[in-house]
C-alpha cells in the first residue's frame, strides 16, 4: 500500500513551527553577533607583531575550525559541565559554542580583508600623525568590513544551518519542534519536508538580502 | 574538589576507536565518491541548454544546499524511507544525505571551474571539429578539475567532520563510538575530548596533505 503523503498535522501546527524561529534566529545573531567580537579580537590577535598571540590565536583558529560541531556541543554540554561541575542551560551551551566557533571561522576572514587594505594605506596613515589605533578605527577596518559582507553572509546562512544542530541538546528551534510534532503525528516526512523547505526559504531570502548589501556598500 | 582524568578507560577502549575511525572514512569515502558523480551530473544539467535540466538543477542545488545536513539526516532516515516503503541501513541512509548535499556543493564548484576555462577555447575546440563531448572531455574538464581540486580536497575535510552526524542514527564511526563509551563509564569528558582530538588529527592530516598536492598542482 502505497504512502500517500498528507501534510495535514503539518498545518495544524504551523504556528508552533513558525514560532520556534525565534530560537533559530536568536541563535544564529549569537553566533555571528557575539563570534564577530572575538574573531575581530582574534583577528588582530593573529596579526599582531607578536608571534606568541599570534600563534595562540592560530591555535585558537585550528581548534575550532578542526572540530565538527555536534563533537564540541556534547564535548561542552556534558564534558565540561562534568569536570567543573556546572550545569549548562541547553541555550546557553548552544550560545557558547556556535559563538565561540564561528569566532574561529569569522577571525579568518576578518584577517584577510583586513590583509586585502593594501599596507600602503597603513603606511600613509601612520607617516600622517594617526596612532595604530586610530588607523584600524577609521581607515582600514571601515574597508575591510565592506570587502568581508559575501563571506560574512556565507556564515549567517552556516549559523541558520548549524542552529539545527543543537535541538540535539533539547533547544526548542524550528528542528527540534518538527521532530516532536513529526513523532506525535507519525508523519516524518511530510515534517522533514516542510523542515527543509523553511530552511531553504530563510537562506534564499538571507542570500538576496546580502547580494543587496553588497552592491550597496561594495564599490566597483 | 578536582576531576581526576581517567586514562585507563580510553587505552583500554582503544581498538574500539580505531574501528570508528575507519568507519568514519568509509561513509566519507563512499559518500564523496558518490557527490563527485552526482555533482557532475547536476553540474551538466545546470549548464544545459534546456531549461528545464537548469531548473531542476538549480531547485535541487538550492535544496540541498540549503537545508541542514541534521535535517537532511532525518528526512531520509524517516521521511523518505516511510514514503518509499524502505527500511535504510543506518549508514546508507547518513551515505544518501551527505552524497546529497555534498552533491549539491560539487555542483557549484564544478561549474566554477568550468565556467573559469574561458570561451575561447570551447570556441577554439567547436571551429577546430571537436564535438562538445570531445571538447569537455579532451580540453575543458582536464584544465577545470585542476582548478578545482583544492577546493575539492576542502569538501573532503568538511565531509569528515560532518560524518560526526551520522552518529544520531547509529553508525558506528567516532562520535556514536564516543557516545556510547561515555555512557557505559558515565565519563563524558575523557570520551569526548579523545573524539575532538581524532577529528582535529584527521583534519590537520587531510589538510597539510590537501596543501602538498595544492603545490604539486602549481608546478606541474
Amino acid at each position: 500500500m502505497p504512502y500517500i503523503p498528507n501534510f495535514g498535522p503539518v498545518l495544524r501546527v504551523w504556528d508552533a513551527l513558525l514560532l520556534s524561529l525565534r530560537f533559530t534566529f536568536l541563535l544564529a545573531f549569537m553566533a555571528l553577533g557575539l563570534g564577530s567580537l572575538m574573531g575581530l579580537l582574534i583577528a588582530l590577535l593573529r596579526l599582531s607583531k607578536f608571534r606568541v598571540l599570534s600563534f595562540a590565536a592560530s591555535v585558537y583558529i585550528n581548534f575550532f575550525r578542526g572540530i565538527p560541531q555536534i563533537v564540541y556541543l556534547v564535548w561542552l554540554y556534558f564534558g565540561i559541565a562534568m569536570v567543573t561541575g556546572t550545569d549548562f542551560e541547553p541555550i546557553v551551551a548552544a550560545s557558547i559554542c556556535l559563538a565561540t566557533q564561528y569566532a574561529a571561522y569569522l577571525a579568518e576572514i576578518f584577517r584577510s580583508g583586513i590583509e586585502a587594505i593594501g599596507k600602503g594605506q597603513t603606511e600613509a596613515s601612520i607617516s600622517m600623525g594617526l596612532t595604530p589605533a586610530k588607523t584600524y578605527r577609521y581607515v582600514v577596518l571601515p574597508q575591510a568590513l565592506r570587502i568581508v559582507i559575501p563571506p560574512v553572509g556565507n556564515m549567517w546562512v552556516g549559523a541558520i544551518k548549524d542552529s539545527a544542530l543543537v535541538s540535539y541538546l533539547g533547544v526548542m528551534e524550528l528542528t527540534r519542534t518538527a521532530m516532536l510534532q513529526s513523532n506525535i503525528s507519525w508523519r516524518p516526512f511530510e515534517f522533514y519536508t516542510t523542515t527543509a523547505l523553511i530552511y531553504v526559504v530563510i537562506v534564499w531570502a538571507s542570500a538576496k538580502v546580502f547580494r543587496g548589501l553588497e552592491r550597496r556598500w561594495q564599490w566597483a | 574538589m578536582g576531576y581526576d582524568f581517567d586514562l585507563k578507560v580510553i587505552v583500554d577502549n582503544l581498538d574500539e576507536f580505531v574501528a570508528a575511525v575507519g568507519m568514519t572514512l568509509l561513509v566519507a569515502a563512499v559518500s564523496m565518491v558518490a557527490a563527485l558523480v552526482v555533482g557532475l551530473v547536476v553540474a551538466f544539467m545546470r549548464i544545459s541548454r534546456f531549461s528545464i535540466f537548469r531548473a531542476a538543477a538549480q531547485g535541487y542545488i538550492n535544496f540541498f544546499q540549503g537545508a541542514p545536513l541534521y535535517v537532511l539526516i532525518f528526512w531520509v532516515y524517516y521521511g523518505v524511507a516511510m514514503l518509499v516503503g524502505v527500511n535504510f541501513q543506518p549508514f546508507t541512509a547518513g551515505a544518501i544525505a551527505l552524497t546529497t548535499q555534498y552533491g549539491a556543493y560539487m555542483a557549484e564548484i564544478y561549474r566554477s571551474g568550468i565556467q573559469a576555462i574561458e570561451r575561447g577555447q570551447r570556441e577554439a575546440a567547436v571551429s577546430m571539429g571537436l564535438t562538445t563531448t570531445q571538447t569537455y572531455r579532451h580540453i575543458i574538464l582536464p584544465q577545470a578539475l585542476r582548478i578545482v581540486l583544492p577546493s575539492l580536497g576542502n569538501m573532503w575535510i568538511a565531509m569528515i567532520k560532518d560524518s560526526s552526524l551520522l552518529s544520531i542514527i547509529g553508525v558506528m564511526e567516532i562520535m556514536r563510538t564516543a557516545y556510547l563509551n561515555s555512557n557505559d563509564y558515565f565519563r563524558p569528558f575523557e570520551f569526548y575530548t579523545l573524539a575532538a582530538l581524532l577529528y582535529i588529527a584527521l583534519t590537520f592530516l587531510f589538510f597539510y596533505s590537501n596543501q602538498a598536492l595544492e603545490r604539486k598542482l602549481k608546478i606541474g
